[in-house]
């Protein structure tokens, strides 16, 4: 995927959240946003994943400008998919029922259709014995890992990952992380939102620094963790890399 | 209801696991201790009955038992209609509350405070003799079912916002995000969980619905307590009357509970 952003900004009321940030990335398979607590990483991606509309600016996936109109975005989040920090799934569904669901009334698979699509997928991730519980009877990661698969089993051109794993304690957010690896191994496109800095690294094609609304740091992960000058960049890594 | 309605789905899990499993009961099946319990209220309230002076006089009452099926048929019937047209207008009501114009929202907000706010022997008397005359409506049993509905829709719409309001922002975030419309986001996410929130309160409302049918008496609807009123004019014989009238209500009262419990259980997804 390749990224355009131009002269971005989002205002909520009287707060300026996004202040005229412009971002343009190769043509990349993983995008990571790192950065301070309300910075704006998560504002950013709810704008790319088409759940908020900008207040001015433009942006672009592979030189198609996303829509700002509801129907249009409406059409656009059917083809990407996003999870959230958490309770991403339905509680009132069983995790299989969870990923029926918009392969039915959003894609328009018979129920049978979808049901035969979600089987391999819960295989190859250790979930099939747990298909049939609600997200109450599964683990925060069991959760997490049955979100992302909600979003992939659509077939999405890409997805955004916001904060997966900021709820989850260590032992879950491996197993969590693991998955994520995984669908850079098979080529899946992600734009991920983490504060797991080691991780970021390790997956990034390329990491985006954001804070006080603007890009403060972008390049690949050497160039941002390692070479980056910007003395409000280098004071963050220095407190949460100790 | 109230744990499930404060936090959020998923997060409540042990709570409600807890407090359903009662691990410190002795060993006692439920229906058996409402029977002992049912049978112990019975029993003191025929104590309590005994003190009165005078003597019964059951046969004169007995011979107006016609009456109490009649008025109980009635009631029955009434409070039907009343039960699933004050659930439509709770739910149009609540969509109003619920709306982004202030003036739709003022439509429902202003109805819900007039409605509540006043008597609803007021209601019945104003319904009956101003605006059901003022529209040539002359059934009195629709008028009556039409005011008690609209009563208790007010409170229905209430609860049924609440309800709404209770299901985090994320599950709708969650529905967009998966490419669900806003029609479908609500049917298929909000309105199912929600449903599960508000089904006790929904239930004591309905109970309370029955309940509140007495009252159609003051416009001369001929149902129940209209009907164990008139038994006792006739005999004489006040708590003869009353008492079957406490009776028949329970009898529509009591299985609406019962069904109130075993909906919410099939609609539990906390466990």
């Amino acid at each position: 995927m390749n990224l355009v952003i131009n002269n971005l900004t989002q205002r909520f009321g009287t707060t300026t959240v996004l202040d005229d940030l412009s971002l343009v990335t190769g043509d990349i398979g993983s995008l990571v946003l790192v950065g301070p607590s309300g910075g704006g990483k998560s504002t950013l991606l709810r704008i790319l994943a088409g759940l908020d509309v900008p207040t001015a600016g433009q942006l672009s996936f592979d030189g198609t400008a996303l829509p700002r109109d509801e129907a249009g975005l409406l059409a656009y989040r059917r083809t990407v998919g996003t999870v959230f920090q958490a309770y991403n799934l339905f509680p009132h569904l069983s995790a299989r029922e969870n990923l029926i669901l918009p392969l039915v009334h959003v894609h328009g698979l018979s129920r049978a259709e979808a049901e035969a699509r979600v089987v391999e997928p819960l295989e190859r991730f250790q979930l099939a014995d747990h298909a049939d519980k609600r997200p109450a009877q599964l683990s925060g990661g069991q959760n997490q890992r049955i979100a992302i698969l909600r979003a992939l089993v659509v077939q999405p051109t890409r997805l955004f990952l916001d904060e997966p794993t900021s709820a989850l304690d260590p032992e879950m957010t491996a197993e969590v992380l693991d998955m994520i690896e995984a669908l850079k191994e098979t080529g899946t496109d992600f734009v991920l939102v983490t504060h797991a800095m080691q991780f970021a690294r390790q997956v990034a094609d390329e990491v985006a620094f954001i804070g006080a609304g603007g890009v403060l740091a972008h390049g690949t992960a050497t160039e941002v963790f390692e070479n980056c000058e910007n003395p409000r960049v280098t004071t963050f890594f220095e407190k949460v890399l100790r | 209801m109230i744990i499930g309605g404060i936090l959020p789905p998923g997060r409540c899990v042990t709570v409600v696991t807890r407090q359903r499993q009662h691990p410190y009961a002795v060993g006692m099946p439920r229906s058996l201790a409402h029977t002992i319990v049912a049978a112990a209220f019975v029993g003191l309230l025929a104590l309590a009955c005994m003190q009165v002076p005078g003597d019964w006089n059951w046969a004169g009452v007995w011979e107006y038992r016609q009456k109490f099926v009649q008025g109980w048929l009635v009631t029955l019937g009434l409070s039907l209609a009343a039960l699933v047209l004050s659930v439509l207008i709770g739910l149009v009501v609540a969509l109003l509350l619920a709306a982004r114009s202030p003036l739709v929202e003022a439509t429902g907000r202003i109805y819900v405070e007039l409605i509540r706010g006043t008597p609803l022997l007021v209601q019945l008397l104003l319904g009956f003799y101003v605006v059901a005359n003022a529209v040539g409506l002359e059934n009195r049993f629709v008028v009556g079912t039409l005011v008690l509905a609209a009563f208790s829709g007010a409170y229905m719409a209430e609860i049924f916002r609440g309800g709404l309001d209770a299901i985090p922002k994320t599950q709708r975030d969650s529905a967009r995000a998966i490419g669900l419309s806003r029609w479908q986001a609500f049917r298929l996410v909000v309105l199912p969980q929600a449903v599960r929130l508000v089904l006790p309160a929904v239930a004591g409302q309905l109970v309370s619905l029955i309940k509140d049918s007495s009252l159609l008496s003051v416009i001369a609807i001929s149902e129940l307590t209209l009907n164990a009123q008139e038994v006792n004019s006739f005999t004489y014989s006040t708590l003869e009357s009353y008492l079957p009238l406490a009776i028949g209500y329970l009898l529509l009262t009591l299985p609406l509970s019962a069904a109130s419990r075993w909906l919410e259980a099939s609609f539990r997804y906390e466990r």
